[in-house]
């Protein structure tokens, strides 16, 4: 039976933050760890399509197994998650964490960097108001970030959503932005006084991508190829630093393990897992216990350990909608050779009609193929395909968040079957996505409410809330703000999981620095 | 010094099953405007092929009336937007979509904004059209 002083369950954003904090102490990282294949994409995603010289386009785009058509035949997936050089993220989860649930469409990650590998790298700081029901604030985390922002090279700017974004500190020159970004900001910058009294705020991402060399990492290059392969150096994913610390001998890694449960006895935790491959049995302990799998399988583990099919664990999600905007003086523009596929310029609402902030990430269509949409619009076939020509460079999407806070009708269980049971009520929405598309009129962009785009419980990928975080935790699925779980001795939750609640912001960030918190803490009960 | 590899792995050289390599054709006529290559049907016979549902999930004589099959798909599309027919015609976009030949059909490669605006016009007045057109068919036909 192996052991160590620390053993850390799942290598995603949370998992690799919380052993950065720890590492050389004696960390064993618990992981199952698809890894993504070697991806032959180079250059620029329209120079190689229009000529791809010696690369398989047709594997790399479409895959040899059709895994591009997945939306045609199956539930909605994101182009990035169907994309075939991106199918290790998802691989292995219908077998290794299977779900029952009728409404809440769950991804769950058992890749070397978790989800991650598929985040659009926006990286934001949480203010104290995003924090609101933590049983910690902003200051508490600032020095993790703090570290975090010069060890990833965040890219940025403290313009308009300074105030919303937290502190600039350490930021690396903002990216260019695509020609639509521009324009958008330009009319922007002309009424920003009327746009901010209606609760409309609009500035710069803040990225997890390089605009300069950093750490031994080169530039990003904008070749616009994010949806179809995961491995750019130039765009921070947490799969670098588990490498980087994996080759310095600064963490012990054990991959190709699925951890399934914990018991405590004495001084010591013991972990139970299983081979990922061939279910064979393999026992680890500890002085201490860092659950960091995924905030789903987080809380699976902790209900398993207590073989406990009965508790209902709160669920959060960030509810997501889609609105399409065209700017229709950028109908027929030709497409931009160097762009960046992901968020182009962020926006919060600030109004009367939604009691918090709600945070949006716009961003243009260029990355993905057109086929991925060319038959949502309400057109025969052969127009769709020249509407998908002519208004793909018009075309701006804003990505809403809604924060999300516990509800009786959203929840997680163990079933008797081992499977992780989810229940989800889909919200209401609509009428602020009626009121964005009014407030995006006066930038020149124009849309439909009706052609908004509710998307399904779950298609976020930010789960949160089954053990969360409490000043005076009452239950023992409840920690305290150290992290550690009421009730046990040496269990700390450092994922989402212990999210008592979940910002519109997206919450990546601030879990790596929480989890880089509650390490910190763990290594100060070291002997 | 040996040869470059093609662009994208050809399929297998192997025939397509005539109703099969008929279906490629005549959607492949629709979107593009001429018949589709073979290595193209290939390739739509072993998406079909890998599909859940299979080819048989659509009643082939649908492609053997000579009726206005881009009208009834869209008629189709507009009630349910994963029917069998819309089904095949994304296949086709995808399929086509990464193959340099079709760059064009799918990306602007200069400005053309009066091009585009005419282009967005004539595609609103074919979807009223179309619509009206498309929905008298299927009724005909009893497609749902």
């Amino acid at each position: 039976m192996a052991s160590a002083n620390v053993i850390i369950v799942g290598s995603g954003a949370a998992g690799v933050a919380a052993a950065y904090a720890l590492r050389g102490r004696g960390v064993l990282l618990l992981d199952v760890g698809a890894r993504p294949p070697a991806s032959a994409l180079k250059n620029n995603f329209y120079e190689l399509r229009r000529d791809p010289g010696p690369v398989d386009l047709f594997g790399e785009l479409i895959g040899n197994s059709f895994e591009s058509l997945h939306n045609i035949f199956h539930p909605y997936l994101s182009p990035k998650l169907k994309a075939p050089g991106m199918k290790f993220v998802l691989e292995g989860a219908e077998r290794l964490a299977p779900l029952e649930s009728r409404s809440f469409e769950a991804a769950i990650s058992f890749a070397a960097g978790g989800l991650a590998n598929a985040w659009g790298a926006g990286l934001y700081r949480a203010t104290d108001k995003d924090l609101k029901g933590f049983p910690i604030g902003a200051r508490d985390l600032d020095p993790y970030y703090d570290v975090l922002t010069e060890k990833i090279g965040i890219s940025g700017d403290d313009d308009d959503l300074g105030r919303y974004f937290g502190a600039a500190r350490g930021l690396l020159p903002a990216m260019k932005i695509d020609a639509n970004g521009a324009a958008l900001l330009g009319r922007y910058d002309k009424r920003r006084r009327a746009l901010n009294r209606a609760g409309l705020y609009i500035g710069r991402p803040r990225l997890a991508v390089l605009t300069r060399a950093h750490d031994g990492r080169p530039a990003y290059g904008y070749e616009g190829l994010e949806f179809f392969r995961g491995d750019n150096p130039a765009i921070y994913t947490p799969a670098l630093t588990l490498k980087e610390m994996i080759a310095r001998g600064e963490i012990a890694y054990a991959p190709g393990l699925l951890v399934e449960r914990y018991n405590e006895s004495g001084d010591e935790v013991r972990v139970l897992a299983r081979e990922s491959a061939g279910g064979a049995r393999r026992d680890f302990t500890a002085r201490r216990l860092i659950l960091a799998a995924g905030a789903l399988n987080t809380a699976k583990i902790a209900l398993n350990s207590n073989d406990d099919c009965d508790t209902r664990l709160p669920l959060l999600d960030n509810a997501v909608s889609y609105i399409p905007l065209i700017d229709p003086r950028r109908i027929g523009a030709a497409f931009e050779k160097e762009f960046f596929a992901a968020a182009t310029l962020n926006a919060v609402y600030d109004g009367p009609l939604w009691p918090e902030p709600v945070q949006m990430t716009l961003y243009g269509a260029a990355g993905t193929l057109r086929s991925d949409f060319l038959f949502d619009f309400p057109l025969a076939a052969r127009d769709a395909l020249a509407a998908a020509k002519y208004l793909t460079p018009a075309l701006v999407i804003a990505q809403l968040f809604y924060p999300d806070a516990p509800a009786a009708t959203n929840y997680l269980r163990l079933a008797p079957s081992g499977k992780l049971e989810l229940a989800y009520e889909p919200k209401r929405r609509g009428a602020l996505e009626a009121r964005l598309v009014k407030l995006f009129r006066r930038l020149g962009c124009f849309g439909l409410a009706r052609f908004c785009k509710h998307l399904a419980p779950g298609s976020s990928f930010h789960y949160a809330g089954g053990l969360p975080m409490k000043s005076a935790p009452r239950t023992g699925y409840e920690t305290d703000r150290s992290g550690r779980l009421a009730g046990a001795r040496a269990v700390y939750i450092a994922d989402a999981a212990n999210f008592p609640a979940l910002p519109s912001k997206n919450h990546s960030f601030t879990m790596m620095a929480n989890a880089m918190r509650i390490a910190a803490e763990v290594g100060r009960t070291l002997p | 010094m040996s040869a470059p590899q093609a662009a994208s792995r050809r399929p297998e050289e192997r025939d397509v099953p005539a109703a099969i390599a008929r279906e490629a054709d005549l959607i492949h006529r629709i979107l593009f405007g001429a018949d589709a290559p073979e290595a193209l049907k290939r390739r739509y016979a072993d998406a079909l092929k890998s599909a859940p549902d299979g080819a048989d999930a659509l009643d082939g004589a649908l492609f053997e009336r000579n009726g206005d099959l881009e009208a009834i798909e869209f008629a189709l599309r507009r009630k349910n937007p994963s029917n069998a027919l819309t089904r095949r015609f994304r296949i086709m976009c995808y399929l086509a979509e990464v193959e340099a030949e079709y760059f064009a059909h799918f990306v602007a490669e200069r400005n053309q904004f009066s091009a585009g605006v005419g282009a967005l016009l004539r595609a609103g007045m074919r979807a009223v059209y179309l619509g009206m057109k498309g929905a008298y068919l299927a009724r005909r036909y009893g497609l749902r």
